[in-house]
């Protein structure tokens, strides 16, 4: 058998390793546009700010690619031939395959004007992303943060209001420069957050010394060609839509990418997110799709889950089945923590769903959580500051606990959650 | 018995699908060795295989540095020869659950559970981890019963009125239960200052104290999943017969243990902590200040994983002036006492570098609410110049003299060295 897996990243290294567990002699070929082995993409922040080497950044433990006798391609699969049941590589190279895995995550961070490839503009999606965001904020790598004067040559401005860009920010801001955060919606991370919560984490920002400004579309990017009071020795002008100007030393693009991948395209399947049933299958037979290029559809709705942990997760459901397995995914029991700019984020099943009956948190507490409940279960939560009880609140969504008459006291972090797991026999500390 | 076990699997399980190799858990954490990969710890957490004893590994006694503090890791420190197997090893041995790794971690994996899941599968399980705990929870076998008898027959002579206490077979049903489990054998004397609050409160109560009735928890901290799961089944049938509203504990683990018997098995009472008990109680003692300046210190369970540090606090702004130390609340670091002494050195460095913290912010007592933490630290206060004493001994200096019994002499042991025998924990 011949496996083909488009992306190196949380799904196509767990999916490899998945298709090793059931298929000891099968083919692996992993194709992936950077040079790098399986890494830790999440933790590039860290990275970034030194808190790890490169060594300490290799999610595979050493020797582990050659004992799942994965092989790995440096060039991304450019398109993918049903018909022939061939794949094409960046160099023109073509791949036959049995079973072919689409996980090369959401397109790069965009912000799609003119001036964007400009030598003072940044991503931060990868490896080498993250090692140029280092050395653009010079030396002091690790300091607190400090005041960049506002001059523009300390200052760093950042694009998008999504987890990207606030991580970003948060790189930038502990690496002493000055940050302007111009965000396109009308409040941070719109996708993940209602408004509520999003106040909460713009105070936060502001707070720490980041100015943020909301539903700024950005129209251009200029080179600075001189120094001084209004302009960068060497760096960029950004032009919003207001037809203001902003000097900077560098523009960082934050941006989430959309879902999708061209490479999905040339094998026949529509644009945007690459949809998927509960066993990762697209709607061609053999090519499977995990991770953020795809959204999984379930009960008649396609939901994209997004984050390490369920790109993890996918990937081995993808693996397991392309490797002849019968697993699925449930999105209903989607997980999701992180840390927005420096605040612990939680997000857990159906967070951002209707249901019959929510209950939050005073909108100007040191903290937000938001419980949605149907029929007396609870069946999405979003904590934002304080997540004590996540792990407690993850297992009665997934126990389908009935907690009616509880639903005030879960705002709580003061109560001891536990009681609601009892015909469980289980218990959690935090 | 086996949930615990199903519930820390599911953990690990979790956590390493979760965790995103940012480091900060191994940052966080004060005995993790040096150019210890997230990858291979992961890698080597995978599994219910036995995982072989460490390998000695120099190891530097200096503590961690605060989880706040943003330090570079430079590439020499990361390039350790030590096998990877060998280091995770040792992370699992001298882990010693204080769970600094979790709030830290940007993913919430609760990086503590997972080390135990490690600490479980230990073949040979550390000789210091057993020396500390044997005999401990329902005695089995003849030979545990008579050690178990012995032990008390030796030691029930200093416990004065708490004596017949131990290893009681008769409880009669009362609405609050002091629960002292294994801890009424401790050298701080805490157990009999409680009773004495309790009787000058004129509370009417009951006492659970012994060996036989240990909470299990510092088991489980030592990975004895099984064992820890019986102990606290044992116990939550002792308590069941006194069926008391409330059980009131001194230590901060087994205010742990209350918490998941109170929840799991069906037995309706509130676990307090003594800190609790004596905040709602204050009002009802001849209140006075403390001279001099005193700080708290946060005990792992009790305060800083189930958010109980706020009522010792409450008690100290009453007494006297509260200082905080350095590092306090959520990043407060931990006595170390359930490493069980497996690295004596290191444990006492950290118990020395608290200390200082305690003697930096101008404190002239340290004020604790564990009573393991109390043991932990009151051998290193006189050379820190700094008092170590308990809430509980506090609130006993506001009794009346005639409230107060003769204290028994308390005694603390040295610090342990490498290859000394441990004793029994409370003994």
């Amino acid at each position: 058998m011949n496996y083909l897996i488009a992306g190196f990243g949380p799904a196509g290294a767990h999916a490899a390793a998945a298709i090793r567990e059931c298929d000891p002699h099968g083919a692996i070929h992993i194709f992936s546009a950077e040079r790098h082995p399986f890494y830790f993409r999440a933790a590039l922040p860290h990275y970034a700010l030194g808190h790890i080497d490169r060594d300490g950044l290799w999610a595979f433990p050493a020797g582990e690619t050659e004992r799942l006798g994965l092989r790995h391609h440096p060039v991304p699969l450019v398109a993918i031939d049903t018909a022939r049941s061939v794949a094409r590589d960046a160099g023109g190279g073509e791949h036959p395959w049995d079973r072919l895995l689409i996980a090369c995550g959401a397109a790069p961070s965009a912000i799609g004007c003119p001036g964007e490839s400009a030598s003072g503009v940044v991503h931060f999606d990868t490896l080498d992303d993250a090692e140029r965001v280092r050395a653009l904020c010079g030396e002091g790598g690790g300091s607190p943060p400090r005041e960049g004067g506002g001059s523009p040559d300390g200052r760093a401005i950042i694009a998008g209001g999504g987890a990207r860009a606030l991580a970003l920010a948060w790189v930038a801001r502990r690496l002493g420069m000055d940050v302007l955060l111009l965000v396109p919606e009308e409040r941070l991370a719109a996708s993940l957050l209602d408004a509520a919560a999003a106040m909460l984490l713009f105070r936060r920002l502001t707070d720490d010394g980041v100015e943020v400004r909301l539903g700024q579309h950005i129209t251009g990017v200029e080179h600075a060609r001189q120094g001084g009071a209004t302009a960068p020795a060497s760096g960029s002008i950004v032009v919003t839509g207001d037809g203001r100007h902003h000097p900077c030393r560098w523009l960082g693009v934050g941006t989430d990418g959309a879902p999708g991948s061209p490479l999905a395209v040339s094998a026949g399947l529509p644009e945007g997110a690459v949809e998927v049933n509960a066993r990762l299958e697209t709607r061609l037979p053999g090519i499977y799709a995990a991770g953020d290029v795809c959204s999984v559809r379930e009960g008649g709705e396609s939901l994209r889950s997004g984050g390490w942990l369920a790109a993890v997760t996918q990937g081995r459901v993808a693996g397991l089945n392309m490797a002849g397995g019968d697993a699925t995914y449930q999105s209903s029991h989607y997980y999701h923590a992180t840390t927005l700019y420096d605040l612990p984020a939680v997000l857990i099943g159906a967070c951002d769903a209707a249901g019959d009956a929510a209950v939050t948190t005073h909108p100007r507490g040191p903290d937000y959580r938001r419980l949605v409940f149907r029929k007396g279960a609870l069946i999405g939560a979003v904590l934002l500051g304080d997540r004590r009880h996540a792990a407690v609140l993850r297992r009665a969504i997934e126990l389908q606990v009935d907690v009616r008459g509880y639903e005030l006291q879960m705002l709580r972090t003061d109560v001891d959650l536990n009681r609601l797991l009892r015909p469980s026999g289980e218990y959690h500390l935090y | 018995m086996g949930i615990i076990r199903d519930t820390l699997r599911d953990k690990v399980a979790d956590g390493l699908s979760a965790c995103i190799g940012c480091r900060e858990c191994l940052r966080a954490c004060p005995v993790a060795p040096p150019g210890l990969r997230i990858a291979d710890l992961n890698h080597w957490t995978a599994g219910d295989a036995p995982l072989a004893a460490s390998a000695p590994i120099p190891t530097p006694v200096s503590p961690a540095p605060a989880a706040t503090e943003v330090v570079a890791v430079a590439d020499a420190a990361i390039s350790s020869p030590a096998p990877p197997a060998a280091m995770v090893a040792r992370l699992a041995e001298e882990c010693f659950q204080c769970g600094m790794c979790v709030p830290v971690c940007p993913s919430g994996l609760e990086r503590d559970a997972m080390v135990l899941w490690l600490k479980s599968r230990l073949t040979p399980r550390p000789a210091e981890y057993d020396a500390s705990l044997r005999r401990r929870g329902p005695a089995q076998t003849v030979g545990e019963k008579v050690g178990v008898t012995v032990h008390n027959l030796l030691h029930r002579g200093r416990l004065g009125s708490l004596s017949r206490h131990v290893d009681k077979r008769s409880l009669q049903p009362a609405d609050t239960l002091f629960f002292f489990g294994c801890n009424i054998f401790s050298t701080t004397g805490m157990g009999e200052k409680i009773l004495a609050i309790a009787d000058y409160l004129k509370c009417r109560y009951e006492v659970l104290g012994g060996l036989s009735s240990c909470c299990g928890w510092s088991s489980y901290l030592s990975g004895d999943l099984d064992g820890a799961g019986e102990m606290m089944s044992h116990l939550a049938g002792r308590i069941a017969k006194v069926a008391p509203k409330e059980v009131i504990t001194p230590g901060s683990e087994c205010y742990a243990a209350l918490s998941r018997i109170a929840a799991v098995h069906r037995t309706p009472f509130t676990p307090v902590t003594v800190a609790s008990w004596l905040r709602r109680n204050l009002h009802r003692f001849p209140l006075r200040h403390f001279p001099g300046t005193m700080t708290f210190h946060d005990a792992c369970h009790s305060s800083r994983k189930l958010g109980e540090g706020e009522e010792p606090r409450r008690i100290l702004r009453q007494l006297g002036a509260l200082v905080e130390m350095r590092r306090f609340g959520d990043d407060a670091p931990c006595c170390g006492h359930h490493q069980f002494g497996v690295n004596p050195a290191q444990v006492e460095a950290l118990r020395a570098d608290r200390l200082a913290m305690a003697r930096d912010a101008g404190a002239a007592r340290m004020v604790v609410e564990c009573v393991r933490c109390q043991e932990s630290f009151a051998p290193g206060a006189e050379a820190a110049q700094v008092e170590v004493l308990s809430l509980v001994d506090l609130v006993y200096d506001l009794l009346p003299s005639g409230d107060r019994p003769q204290a028994r002499p308390v005694h603390f042991a040295p610090p342990v060295q490498k290859g000394d025998q441990i004793p029994i924990e409370g003994m």
